[in-house]
Parts: structure tokens; sequence; C-alpha cells
């Protein structure tokens, strides 16, 4: 009986973690590629608002002649 | 989308860079932004406020152009960071931090 033989026991259930961290991590990349900036907590009917008057700003001040 | 300023320079008033500087616009503009909600509390008709609308915007905008001027590395920072992070402020006290010391509050 080695002194950390209950290792073994841990070895499936750090698989299991690992698991999980990929699953938090690999939505998290996802996410943050398709849109450029992590995923907003807590997004309510201000931040929406504020997230298509800023797009609507932004393309005009930037690209005034598609508009 | 996560530039702060648009062609000739001049600070894009998305809502971070609104955001971010909020705590000046509270101290400079106050006035202006106390007429205008006045105004619409008491006629909500758009008409009747666009005068007072109007002096608002073009407060806030000169103290964002002023602002920008006097400190662009932080500003830059702390609006970068508040566009990064979607206008949480708990995620960006130490650029808010750099920033309040490079263009103090009145």
């Amino acid at each position: 009986m080695g002194r950390f033989q209950w290792m073994e026991a841990m070895l499936p259930l750090g698989i299991i973690a690992g698991m999980l961290c990929i699953a938090g991590n690999v939505q998290y990349t996802i996410h943050k590629a398709a849109h450029g900036r992590p995923k907003h907590i807590g997004n309510d009917m201000w931040d929406v608002a504020m997230e298509r008057r800023d797009k609507k700003i932004v393309d005009e001040k930037l690209y005034p002649a598609t508009n | 989308m996560a530039s702060a300023v648009d062609a000739v320079g001049e600070p894009i008033p998305t809502s971070a860079v609104l955001m971010s500087a909020s705590k000046h616009i509270a101290g400079s503009c106050r006035g202006e932004n106390i007429a205008f909600l006045k105004c619409k509390k008491d006629d909500p008709n758009p008409e009747k406020c666009l005068d007072k609308g109007n002096q608002v915007t073009r407060c806030v905008l000169s103290l964002l152009k002023d602002l920008h001027q006097k400190c662009t590395k932080e500003m830059d920072a702390y609006a970068g960071c508040m566009y990064q992070n979607t206008d949480e402020f708990e995620l960006c006290r130490k650029e808010q931090k750099d920033f309040e010391k490079a263009c103090p509050l009145n």
C-alpha cells in the first residue's frame, strides 16, 4: 500500500473536472471569437439598446459614405 | 468597433466612452442635464426639449473632446476596457484609477 494510492482514484475525478473546464472554456472562447469580446452576464434592455446605438453611430462615423 | 475615436480624432460617444466619462459628465454638465430632465418631466413631447437636448449634447461632446485631448492614452485605455467588458465598472477599476489620476474630477 503506497502512501499515494488514493491518487489512483482521484484520476477519474480529475479527468471529469478537466472536462468541465473544457465545457466552460470552449463556449467562452467561441463566443469571444464570434463577438470580439466576452459574453456579458446580466445583459439587460439598457445594454441591448446601447449596443444597437453604438453599432449605428460607429458605422455612421467610420463609414459615412455607405449611409 | 473597439476604436473610440473617428477619423478626425474626436471621441465617438459610444456607450463605452460615455460610461467612462460619466463621472466627469455628472460634474461638468450637471446644469444642462438637470434642465433637460426637468423639461422632459414637464412635457415628454420630444419637440419641446430640442434646444435643451442640443445644449446637453454640445456640453457632453465638448467635454469628451476636452478629456480626450488632455489624457488621450488613459481615456482610450479606460474606454477600451469598458468596451471589452460591456460597461462593467467593476472589471475596469485599474484603468478607471489611471484615468481619474490623469484627468481629475472637479
